[in-house]
């Protein structure tokens, strides 16, 4: 008790010397006060039977139904499943952006070096819509690229986008050679500030090329890493639709379809409102703990905490 | 999340945890209020003739579009004349299909709505009962001041019937489009395929799997490559299983049987097209990439650049989708199936009939005005005007008192040249049967050539299940399930006919339905259609 | 630059580590070729696409070199006259929006990343917190109408400035980055909080600040969403919005319709459909070189210390 006494009188003291801190984030406090915080009533439409001409306020109370509704719906468990399983898979290839700037920073060439990046940061830029159009092209079994390699050999080509089995990877891997530049900037901006004397020190003490990967680049990228890995376990119920639902056909339905996209047809056919916000509440809910958790495991393990 | 006895308590926990999480943001309540519209004065309202108003009133008008079309349908001569003739200003309000989506639900949930609501994909059924409080009921206004629309609803009953809610009401008026036909999708095939093999068109299910096996094996683009693929689409339609008896003219999975609704996908008739799909499949004589491309590949599989490759497909009308090979391609009657009996999907009505056409708002303040000028829409030479374009642009008047129609500037398609001079699809008309037999049309292409073939199977059209109305709490249910039960026997559906098996996993498919809720969609259905049947 | 930029770079003297240095070489070199083609062949897919004939795309034929060349892809797009429009509204969201992006996330990351931060964590729940939880798209309209910013151009700039993800990606770079004994120095020296953030703070960070600038001017120029939900004034509308416009050919029901005109409008997509992608990235990518060499380069924190 009487520490806690001290600490909050060092804490005002801290607060009055540090005024200029508050400065610097009075305008994002502001804006996220009147633009994030102030609309959230909204969470109430998964509580309520909205009807936009009765108002969030004058709709009746609906209870926990609808989340009651989506429990007991026939997909719960599929849409949960796949949605995970994809997530999971995509978190495996997280390291792959790591491994791509350690490369690029071992490169020595600059120009190669600055053409590589540019080229590898460019498939960012293309649309989903695009992405899948080319994807189902070269993936085709009778003319794509895919179909082309096998009838060299002579054989049937398989049906990749018509396998459920593949869905996952195809996913996957279509949107890490899509982001995978993309995804290395920001590891290869916190290279460039390495202190260059360690480079030197290290030359001087013998050490090889692996080495100071090892015991200086690596160093550098772990709370970038540690930091963006807890946002994306933070993400894994929050598979993105559009590519998944564009990617969808009847013969890989059975693992193509997730939480995201289950909400989006049923909004489709009639607009929702009410369930499709209690799915996307508990969505939320589950993704906070999560986040939570995580945050919690790595302050006790890296001490990289986001709070 | 462990199965079994871990996933009921994980629902309940994770029910509590929401309600916690709720604690947050409980700010402010909003919800915005109903704004005026309407301006200017009172506009000494007219009963009858015209003008409607001896003071100019503007009302404010919204419609939605497809794609990118615009709003070039504005400067329809007849629609300026009528604002000059009833002194009834409109301030049109056009949305483009692609974003009406999300900005519908934000119009709605404003409160800010125009007077006039046009088009019937502007609000749907749902969005409608959802929101009933947005819309007048126009049973009165039809009465007083609709003389026009009231006739025609003595006259086609059907008028009447497709636009009266479950509580009994109108609150959207309907449409009749002239010259309909009474098929939908016909079957079209390579013609000139045929005769390069020296074939007969295909007269039944036996003859057309032949037909198709010679597509395939005797190379009849005759470019040396086995590159045809005798039957394409962009996933199996349910036209490929007419012959069987199905035909799904509304695309809700449902028929009407001996005066009952069915659910088709669960008929024997069902099972035993599929099974010809599976031979058909197995062989090679269906796309192997049908279930898995996109319209984008389907489209160019249709217009390939040096040779035509698709032999056999089911369309609207043979000149639409092949582009410059639409010349090899003819439409050609039902095949007949294995009882002998030939089905085609559509309407004995003809399909002509929409609801939704108009609505008129509580925001509208001058509701009386706004029934007078729709009446004004009922007409036949106004119906044919917003359906096709202006009398004297596109329309020309005979003297026998014919009506044709003008050929559109070079480079443009009919099709496209209709839609940009004219509301074409949306919007109240009524053009009556009578009337009809006055416009002539081009039967070489469009709307002229549909009619033509509709002769080769007009009389095999089957009762549809009409378009009904759902109550809100019907709305409430219908999306979860439809959604499950649609793509279960979409899954199923490109399973059989890929793979097979379908006699072995019958059963387990039909119990699989029905846990999903199909006797309470059929349920919901039936009272829906009960309902429909009995307004008179 | 680029020779100061090597020079920092170690020098490979040691004779020692000569083979095997040359080895791993060939090996990053090896793979970084590998990868660069199977990066760069969709890439350059879509280049002889946008030049081809789009059945022929569609149907596997074009691979190597364009097929039935055309440039009607093009000459389709350029077609609709507003395009130049959405492109001066969209270097303006772009270049204003970035600017007050980089305003209001990189000085509360800074911010957030002191230790001596009373209320840090706080703070950072507070922030955090809306990453997860919003209102949805109802209640922001409503609000945003509120303000009285619906069809306004502040509406694209404003409000959604701040974007968490970004603040706390910068925040940990602040962390490792900006030793924590220059502020100690420089209170010594007598510096407030604002002069130290704006003389050393940000001259040792362009290196994240090039990568946010980044990250928020590539967000606003793909964005279409906000402008189809805010703005109703077609000379308001961004690049994308437009784009997507000319793009998107909803399926009309075909059965109800003649489905002619539905048929154009999907070849002409289906044409413009690659032409598009170079229109609308070629501008955007051009930024990437300037905003590279921040990032590139080493930054001498040694030198401030000493």
């Amino acid at each position: 008790m009487k520490a806690g006494y001290i600490g909050a009188g060092r804490r005002y003291g801290t607060f009055r010397r540090n005024w200029g801190l508050y400065v610097l984030l009075l305008p994002a406090v502001v804006l996220t006060l009147l633009f994030a915080y102030k609309p959230m009533y909204g969470v109430l439409i998964a509580f309520k039977d909205y009807s936009p001409a009765l108002g969030i306020g004058g709709s009746p109370w609906a209870g926990l139904k609808y989340f009651e509704k989506f429990f007991n719906s026939y997909q719960f468990s599929t849409t949960i499943k796949n949605t995970v399983i994809i997530s999971l898979y995509s978190l495996i290839t997280f390291p792959i952006p790591i491994l791509l700037a350690l490369m690029v920073n071992q490169m020595r060439a600059n120009r190669f070096r600055r053409f590589f990046q540019t080229v590898s940061y460019m498939p960012h830029f293309i649309s989903t819509v695009v992405m899948v159009g080319l994807m189902l092209i070269l993936l085709s079994p009778s003319t794509g690229l895919v179909g082309n390699a096998y009838k060299l050999f002579g054989a049937e080509a398989p049906d990749l986008m018509g396998s459920p089995g593949l869905f996952s990877s195809i996913y996957v891997w279509s949107d890490v050679w899509q982001h995978v530049g993309w995804d290395s900037i920001i590891y290869i901006a916190a290279l460039s500030t390495v202190d260059p004397s360690l480079y030197e020190a290290a030359t001087v003490d013998g050490a090889g090329r692996w080495h100071k990967i090892r015991y200086i680049d690596i160093p550098m990228l772990i709370p970038t890493a540690v930091t963006l890995l807890i946002l994306r376990v933070g993400g894994l119920l929050g598979v993105g639709f559009e590519k998944v639902y564009l990617m969808q056909n009847d013969l890989n339905i059975t693992s193509s379809e997730i939480l995201s996209t289950y909400v989006y047809k049923i909004g489709l056919l009639s607009s929702q409102y009410s369930f499709s916000s209690a799915i996307s509440l508990f969505n939320t809910v589950i993704n906070f703990i999560l986040l939570i958790l995580v945050n919690q495991i790595s302050k006790k393990f890296s001490e990289n905490s986001l709070w | 999340m462990k199965r079994q006895s871990g996933l009921n308590s994980f629902k309940k926990w994770a029910a509590l945890l929401l309600a916690a999480a709720l604690v947050f943001g409980l700010a402010g309540c909003g919800g915005g209020k109903a704004e005026n519209t309407a301006k200017s004065g009172t506009g000494d309202f007219n009963k009858e003739g015209l003008p409607i108003v001896s003071e100019p009133v503007t009302l404010k008008v919204l419609t939605m579009r497809w794609g990118n079309m615009g709003d070039t349908f504005t400067q329809n001569q007849w629609l300026k004349d009528l604002e000059q003739q009833t002194k009834v200003k409109i301030e049109w309000e056009v949305v483009s299909s692609n974003d009406w989506g999300e900005q519908k639900s934000i119009m709605l949930a404003s409160g800010t709505l125009p007077d006039i609501i046009l088009g019937n994909q502007t609000f749907t059924d749902s969005d409608i009962v959802n929101n009933l409080s947005y819309f007048r009921p126009l049973d009165d206004y039809i009465d007083q001041y609709m003389p026009n629309l009231k006739a025609a609803m003595e006259e086609t009953p059907e008028l009447k019937k497709i636009s009266t809610f479950p509580d009994g009401k109108i609150y959207s008026l309907p449409a009749r489009l002239p010259s309909r036909p009474k098929t939908r999708n016909q079957p079209v095939i390579n013609k000139a395929w045929l005769d390069q093999l020296g074939l007969e068109v295909p007269d039944n299910t036996e003859e057309l799997y032949n037909v198709l096996k010679a597509f395939k094996e005797q190379d009849p683009n005759g470019n040396g490559k086995q590159d045809e693929i005798p039957y394409t689409e962009t996933g199996l339609s349910p036209d490929f299983l007419n012959p069987f008896g199905i035909t799904d003219t509304y695309g809700n999975s449902m028929m009407v049987k001996d005066g009952k609704p069915v659910f088709y996908p669960t008929s024997e008739e069902y099972k035993e097209g599929l099974k010809y799909a599976n031979k058909l499949y197995s062989e090679g004589l269906i796309d192997k990439e049908m279930f898995t491309q996109d319209a984008t590949m389907t489209s160019a599989k249709q217009q390939n650049a040096d040779v035509p490759i698709v032999g056999f497909t089911n369309q609207w009308t043979p000149d639409a989708v092949f582009g410059k090979w639409s010349g090899e391609y003819a439409a050609i009657p039902p095949i007949a199936g294995p009882d002998g009996n030939r089905y085609n999907p559509g309407d004995p009505n003809g399909m002509s009939f929409n609801r939704n056409e108009m609505l008129i708002t509580t925001s509208c303040k001058y509701p009386e005005i706004a029934a007078r000028w729709a009446d004004q829409f009922y007409t036949n030479e106004a119906s044919i005007q917003n359906f096709w374009g202006a009398i004297g642009t596109v329309i020309q008047k005979n003297d026998d008192g014919t009506y044709t129609l003008m050929d559109p500037p070079a480079g443009t398609s009919a099709d496209a040249w209709y839609w940009d001079q004219s509301l074409r699809d949306f919007g109240p008309k009524y053009v009556s049967p009578t009337f009809e037999k006055n416009i002539v049309l081009n039967p070489e292409a469009g709307d002229g050539l549909k009619l033509e073939i509709d002769k080769l199977g007009n009389e095999y059209v089957t009762t549809p299940f009409p378009n009904v109305m759902y109550t809100s709490e019907e709305f409430q249910e219908l999306p979860t399930l439809t959604t499950d039960i649609d793509s279960y026997v979409a899954t199923m559906r490109a399973q059989w006919v890929t793979k097979g098996g379908i006699d072995e996993s019958w059963d387990e498919y039909v119990k699989q339905l029905n846990d999903m809720g199909l006797e309470k969609l059929l349920k919901i259905r039936t009272d829906a259609y009960n309902r429909y049947m009995s307004v008179k | 630059m680029e020779t100061a930029n090597t020079t920092l770079r170690p020098v490979t003297g040691a004779i020692k580590q000569g083979r095997s240095d040359k080895a791993t070489e060939v090996v990053i070199y090896g793979f970084a070729i590998l990868f660069l083609i199977v990066l760069m062949y969709p890439l350059y897919f879509i280049v002889i696409a946008s030049f081809s004939d789009p059945s022929a795309v569609a149907n596997g034929k074009v691979w190597f070199i364009p097929r039935g060349f055309t440039l009607d892809g093009y000459k389709e797009l350029f077609k609709h006259q507003n395009i130049w429009i959405g492109y001066r509204n969209t270097i303006l969201y772009t270049v204003i929006g970035t600017a007050i992006g980089l305003a209001v996330n990189i000085p509360a990351a800074y911010a957030l990343s002191r230790k001596d931060l009373a209320g840090r964590k706080f703070l950072s729940l507070y922030f955090i917190f809306t990453m997860f939880f919003s209102g949805g798209l109802i209640p922001t309209f409503l609000t945003i109408r509120d303000f009285h910013m619906y069809n306004t151009f502040l509406v694209m700039v404003l409000p959604f400035s701040v974007v968490v993800y970004d603040i706390i990606v910068a925040r940990t770079f602040f962390q490792t980055s900006i030793p924590e004994d220059l502020w100690e120095a420089a209170q010594i020296d007598g510096c407030g909080n604002l002069r130290y953030f704006v003389q050393i703070v940000l001259p040792l960070s362009k290196a994240i600040i090039a990568v946010l600038g980044l990250w928020i001017a590539v967000g606003y120029w793909n964005s279409y969403f906000n402008a189809l939900i805010y703005l109703k004034n077609p000379d308001l509308h961004p690049l994308q919005l437009i784009l997507r416009n000319i793009l998107i050919t909803n399926q009309m029901q075909s059965g109800m319709g003649t489905g002619e005109a539905a048929q154009i409008a999907l070849r002409l997509a289906n044409m413009m459909r690659y032409s598009v992608i170079i229109i609308a990235t070629v501008p955007i990518m051009c930024v990437y070189p300037f905003a590279q060499k921040y990032f590139n380069q080493g930054v001498m924190i040694g030198a401030v210390k000493s």
